[in-house]
């Protein structure tokens, strides 16, 4: 039978989707476009058995979740801008001490407070590069509310699995959208929890330095001890400062992601056969970008639309691949810097790219990218 | 044919657009269609021009937003003056609103009603009664059933009462009349 479908907000979706996948502590400091998940969060995580915290800042509410993963409960948090940009120092924490952690980042309208209840795509790099330090890490930005739920799933499992941060940063037209959607039943959708460690206690180690690997994270307070510190650690989690050591740590927390690129990048096409044209587009931009090329197509075009689902690790294969048989690649995006198109241009060099940028606060239209087409 | 209609909402902080562009999301699901809801609102809680959307279609809905409205209610003069150049028909409170006669325009005093019913929050639920007048896109009985959906029996009952003096104010004023 055929769930029944509600009206839901992306936001709301986001905060049903990290509850579905397990999450059952939330800590963070309300901030627009993203307060209706703290909202959710209060009212329904204590009756799920979890836990909401108010923090006085982002600072404090990376510190909670990486603390509440480490004891192992599934952790997130939500913010906006002004908030990420707070969250960065612990975020590095997280990812140097391999700590399964969710943040939710909807994107407003910046630089600094910027015009906060407003619309923007300009944190795409700060998403990636916005920590100090040689790291890596995950970001989803989802393009509808069904999208919403899904990702925030895969974002909690990516992160289980790889022991990683991950990011879910939808911008405000998404989080704050309402659509129509069934959420699936418990058991539709795949669920991981992070591996836990067996064997004799004196031989756990927190971290495992091979190529790729990913070490069984034991639970502060389980018979396993471990020791999880943001500053350079061997295997055992205790200080080793040799170069050799630092080498594997370093390679070892980027080859983790890498070498699973396939399990963590995703995107999602639309008409691309035999298009002429391909548009590149995230999060809201998308259903603009496929309206645009709709109309396109009634009048004859051949355009395709190629959505970046996974914006880190960028999909570089998947967007060289469809640049490749294009003779024009159009990139709507909401900043004026060209971050998406940056990276479009890196994946595909040889591409004749034309950009549709919008970064006035009103998000970009339809008829913005079909006055580039 | 495929049904497809978009609705542009305006007015001022506080009068209920978030909740009654949402509730007539519900309503066109209600009728088996698929409905978009999005809001465009500044940093102030109470005041100020606030804008809501919605779009309802039997087919996937790929841009939430309206681009050209089949109709738009406005409920306070601060919406006016978004409104006046669009080229779409125009559902707003002439209590609220000294508007200047208009083609296509058609007032109705949207909360003077609502307090007739004591309820003076419920004049977005009677400006979208009325619309149904103006522009049919979902049967009145769809919006009675998620009003039943939605709410309490006590609360559905009012809004149900408010859905219907809206529609028959509009009949009563506006007779045959669809605008246009």
């Amino acid at each position: 039978m055929a769930r029944k479908q509600e009206l839901i907000q992306g936001n709301h979706a986001i905060a049903l989707g990290a509850f579905y996948a397990g999450a059952r502590f939330y800590a963070g400091y309300p901030i627009t476009p993203s307060s209706e998940i703290a909202e959710v969060c209060a009212r329904e995580l204590p009756g799920l058995g979890g836990a909401f915290m108010q923090m006085e800042d982002e600072i404090a509410s990376m510190g909670a979740i990486i603390g509440a993963s480490l004891a192992g409960v599934k952790s997130f948090t939500a913010t906006s801008g002004p908030g990420f940009s707070l969250m960065q120092e612990n975020l590095g924490v997280a990812i140097m001490g391999e700590v399964p952690v969710v943040v939710v980042t909807v994107q407003r309208s910046g630089p600094s407070t910027g015009l906060a209840t407003k619309p923007a795509q300009a944190d795409l790099m700060q998403l990636r590069w916005g920590r100090h330090g040689d790291q890596s890490l995950v970001a989803l930005i989802p393009a509808t509310v069904a999208e919403c739920f899904e990702l925030t799933v895969k974002a909690f499992n990516l992160s289980e699995k790889y022991r990683a941060p991950v990011i879910v940063a939808p911008d405000e037209i998404v989080g704050h959208m309402r659509e129509n959607y069934a959420p699936p039943e418990p058991g539709q959708l795949e669920i991981v929890d992070r591996a836990q460690p067996h064997g004799l206690i004196e031989d756990y180690r927190p971290f495992n330095f091979e190529d790729g690997a990913v070490a069984p994270l034991a639970s502060f307070g389980s018979p396993y001890i471990s020791h999880i510190t943001s500053s350079m650690h061997g295997e055992d989690g205790y200080s080793d400062n040799s170069p050799d050591n630092a080498g594997r740590r370093i390679s070892q927390l980027h080859r983790k992601l890498e070498k699973n690129i396939d399990d963590i990048v995703m995107t999602r096409s639309f008409d691309l056969d035999g298009c002429d044209t391909l548009i590149v587009a995230v999060g809201s931009a998308v259903r603009a970008a496929r309206a645009a090329a709709k109309e396109a197509r009634q009048r004859g075009r051949q355009v395709g639309v190629l959505q970046v689902v996974t914006m880190w690790p960028f999909p570089e294969r998947e967007v060289r691949r469809a640049a490749s048989r294009a003779e024009t690649v159009i990139v709507p995006e909401m900043n004026y810097s060209g971050q998406l198109a940056g990276e479009v241009g890196r994946a595909a060099p040889g591409a004749r790219l034309i950009r549709a940028p919008s970064f006035d606060g009103r998000g970009l239209t339809p008829a913005d990218i079909t006055a580039v087409l | 044919m495929s049904r497809h209609f978009e609705l542009l909402l305006g007015g001022s902080g506080g009068q209920g657009l978030v909740f009654v562009s949402s509730f007539i999301a519900k309503a066109a699901m209600a009728d088996g269609l698929n409905a978009a809801q999005t809001q465009s609102y500044g940093i102030a809680q109470r005041g100020g021009f606030i804008s809501a959307e919605v779009v309802v279609s039997d087919q996937e809905i790929l841009y939430p937003k309206v681009t050209r409205p089949d109709l738009v209610i406005a409920l306070h003069e601060a919406a006016e003056p978004h409104f006046v150049k669009l080229d779409s028909k125009v559902v707003f409170d002439s209590g609220l609103m000294d508007s200047q006669p208009r083609p296509g325009w058609a007032g109705l005093p949207f909360t003077d009603l609502a307090r007739s019913l004591n309820c003076p929050k419920a004049a977005n639920l009677i400006a979208f009664g009325a619309a149904l007048h103006f522009a049919p896109f979902i049967p009145l009985e769809a919006a009675e059933a998620a009003a039943r959906e939605s709410f309490p029996s006590g609360a559905a009952e009012i809004n149900i009462q408010a859905l219907r003096l809206g529609r028959s104010e509009a009949v009563k004023k506006f007779r045959g009349g669809r605008l246009r």
